[in-house]
């Protein structure tokens, strides 16, 4: 009885915020076409000169490119890795951000100077410019691409925790759960994070979104993630010249499905943070 | 407030020696071989040697480390391995053409997003508060690449209303003299209206595409920051007493809202005159965002160095102006930078 009342309470209160609703429908529909799509359709890397530039139509729903390949079905791949990648970068930024910023706080003192400093100076370059130098460095694949541009987030979660344990540190309870004989690390793990996380797990929305963005805008550079990978960007940046000749359709789909899973990602995040103002 | 200034100074410099560090390490530390990347693919081991003995890569990284900050103190970035020219005047020749494409993108975003942030405050929970916060969405999640792709299209290929995306002028266009190194503002100083004229439409889809972007942070952060001030008690009151909201939010909300907004303006800002490689790139923009690009195409090593570094510094001299732009708006600041340098 009480589980379906607050269910139906948990009900209206996400009719209410059609921001949060719709972000969360978004991304289902996206990871469910990711998982189930790709058993119907062609294999996204299948070449057929014969079909190329084939405008959208019921048997290409997007077309096909200059290969003859079908844009639908690279889209769905695409999808799955962008979102995928996306989410692991902010995930492992939070992750890393997080210990970081608990040592930090806890700890304080020396050490909490040093990760101050250390953190100021990769906040002195813009995120997309120290992925994109990191990435020129230690070379192309999806991975490195992905510690690249986790390495410019992590910052934001060592400060946003570090501020947040500063003010809990000074709260009763933390008194009373030292007092009860728990150790510095118990304390810091199972007091002070579980009541310090909310923010940086807002943040992770946001930065889940700037990541797919990051992730696509430096492959369609050329840096990263390269062709023939089915990739939003890649997918875009092959395009691009087509363009000039009439086949407008190349580019067309990929990049409104940067924005699109892009924007999932955002809403959440926005509708979260307006929460907690 | 000369304390102020020169302590301020004082760690902008500490923290741009820390950046100068943190760019040696990522350029010549991590693993990755400039000089093999720069040879090619099929160069023969002796090429590599050659290349790794000309740009002082076989020495110790210790060596390597002394030259680099010697250099760096004299303002030397090294040379390029694709030009063989000065990074450092390299560099610095296409800084005006990234500055003046930021300025007015950054102006643009601003003249949008500010009204409408300030808005969003004042009719929080409403239709106009949800269209807005949208609009941000759009903005944030929104692919730079992309965008400029589809106005390139619509306005050039098919409305045919806007030059194609060549750079900041046509080929073989005469430029005016250059003073301020804003083609615009130069054009204007020398009264060359029809060059302005010219310099506008080149402008126009480019910062179109960025302003579009940038809006977002400014829309997201005028926002809170009206709604925050909105709240404070003298703001109630002086609602209390009737002063007109127009009235309120001219003279003070706005000045209580100024400090977050400005450091996002500053921070933009900032962020734009190195970050901007994806529009340079799409639009063949002349600055070191393209300059950038075509150094990691092709893998030269010094001029990727110089860039890093040029927008690290430029990050942290923004920083710099920001507190400085605080000073003038704030009193608080300045008094109290006064106190604790006595």
């Amino acid at each position: 009885m009480k589980a379906r009342e607050s269910r139906k309470l948990a009900f209206a209160k996400l009719r209410a915020q059609p921001f949060l609703l719709a972000g969360v429908f978004i991304l289902a529909l996206f990871m469910l076409s990711a998982i189930i799509l790709p058993f119907f359709l062609r294999d996204p890397l299948s070449t057929d000169v014969l079909i190329a530039f084939h405008p959208p139509s019921f048997s290409y729903l997007f077309g096909t490119d200059k290969f003859g390949r079908d844009i639908f079905s690279r889209c769905v791949s695409a999808a799955r890795m962008d979102i995928a990648v996306g989410l692991s970068i902010a995930f492992s930024a939070m992750f890393f951000g997080v210990i970081i910023g608990l040592t930090a706080g806890v700890v304080g003192g020396r050490v909490d100077e040093t990760i101050m400093r250390f953190t100021d100076l990769v906040l002195a370059f813009p995120g997309f410019v120290l992925a994109l130098v990191l990435v020129a460095v230690i070379g192309d694949s999806v991975f490195k691409v992905g510690i690249a541009v986790t390495i410019g987030f992590i910052p934001y979660f060592v400060r946003l925790i570090r501020a947040e344990v500063l003010l809990q540190r000074e709260l009763d309870y933390v008194d009373a759960a030292k007092l009860v004989g728990n150790g510095p690390v118990r304390l810091a793990l199972f007091h002070i994070l579980p009541n310090a996380i909310g923010s940086s797990v807002v943040q992770a929305t946001l930065v889940a979104g700037w990541s797919i963005n990051t992730v696509a805008g430096l492959a369609f550079l050329g840096v990263g993630i390269r062709p023939p990978t089915a990739e939003w960007g890649v997918m875009v940046a092959e395009g691009a010249n087509d363009i000039a000749t009439g086949f407008w359709w190349t580019s067309l789909a990929p990049g409104f499905l940067i924005v699109v899973a892009s924007m999932a990602f955002h809403l959440i995040g926005d509708q979260l943070s307006e929460e907690t103002i | 407030m000369w304390g102020f200034l020169v302590r301020r100074l004082t760690t902008a410099f500490l923290v741009i020696v820390g950046v100068a560090v943190v760019v040696f390490f990522v350029i010549r530390v991590l693993p990755g071989d400039g000089a093999a990347l720069r040879a090619g693919p099929y160069a023969s081991a002796e090429r590599v040697a050659q290349i790794r003995k000309d740009y002082g890569l076989d020495k110790s990284l210790f060596s390597q480390f002394c030259v680099y900050i010697k250099d760096l103190s004299h303002g030397r970035l090294g040379t390029s391995m694709r030009t063989g020219k000065n990074v450092t005047g390299e560099l610095f020749e296409r800084l005006p053409a990234s500055l003046e494409l930021a300025f007015y993108s950054v102006l643009l975003a601003s003249i949008i997003g500010l009204p409408l942030g300030a808005l969003a405050a004042i009719k929080r929970g409403k239709v106009a508060d949800q269209m807005v916060r949208f609009f941000a969405v759009i903005g944030s999640s929104m692919a730079l690449f992309w965008l400029g792709i589809l106005l390139i299209y619509l306005f050039f290929y098919i409305l045919g209303w806007s030059p194609g995306p060549v750079g900041r002028m046509s080929v073989g266009q005469t430029l005016p003299p250059s003073t301020t190194g804003f083609i615009t503002i130069d054009a204007l100083i020398h009264g060359q209206f029809a060059v302005l004229g010219e310099a506008i439409k080149y402008l126009a889809l480019p910062v179109v595409t960025l302003s579009f972007v940038l809006s977002a942070p400014i829309i997201k952060i005028t926002r809170i920051a009206v709604l925050n001030t909105l709240n404070m008690e003298h703001i109630r009151t002086a609602k209390s007493i009737g002063v007109s909201s127009i009235d309120l939010i001219w003279r003070d909300v706005f000045r209580n809202a100024a400090i977050p907004i400005v450091t996002t303006i500053g921070i933009v800002f900032g962020y734009m005159l190195g970050g901007n490689v994806i529009v340079e790139f799409l639009f063949a923009w002349p600055g070191v965002g393209r300059y950038a690009y075509t150094a990691i195409q092709n893998s030269d090593i010094d001029a990727i160095q110089g860039f890093v570094l040029l927008v690290g510094i430029i990050y942290v001299l923004m920083n710099v102006v920001i507190d400085f732009v605080y000073m003038f708006i704030d009193p608080r600041v300045r008094l109290g930078s006064d106190q604790d340098s006595k």
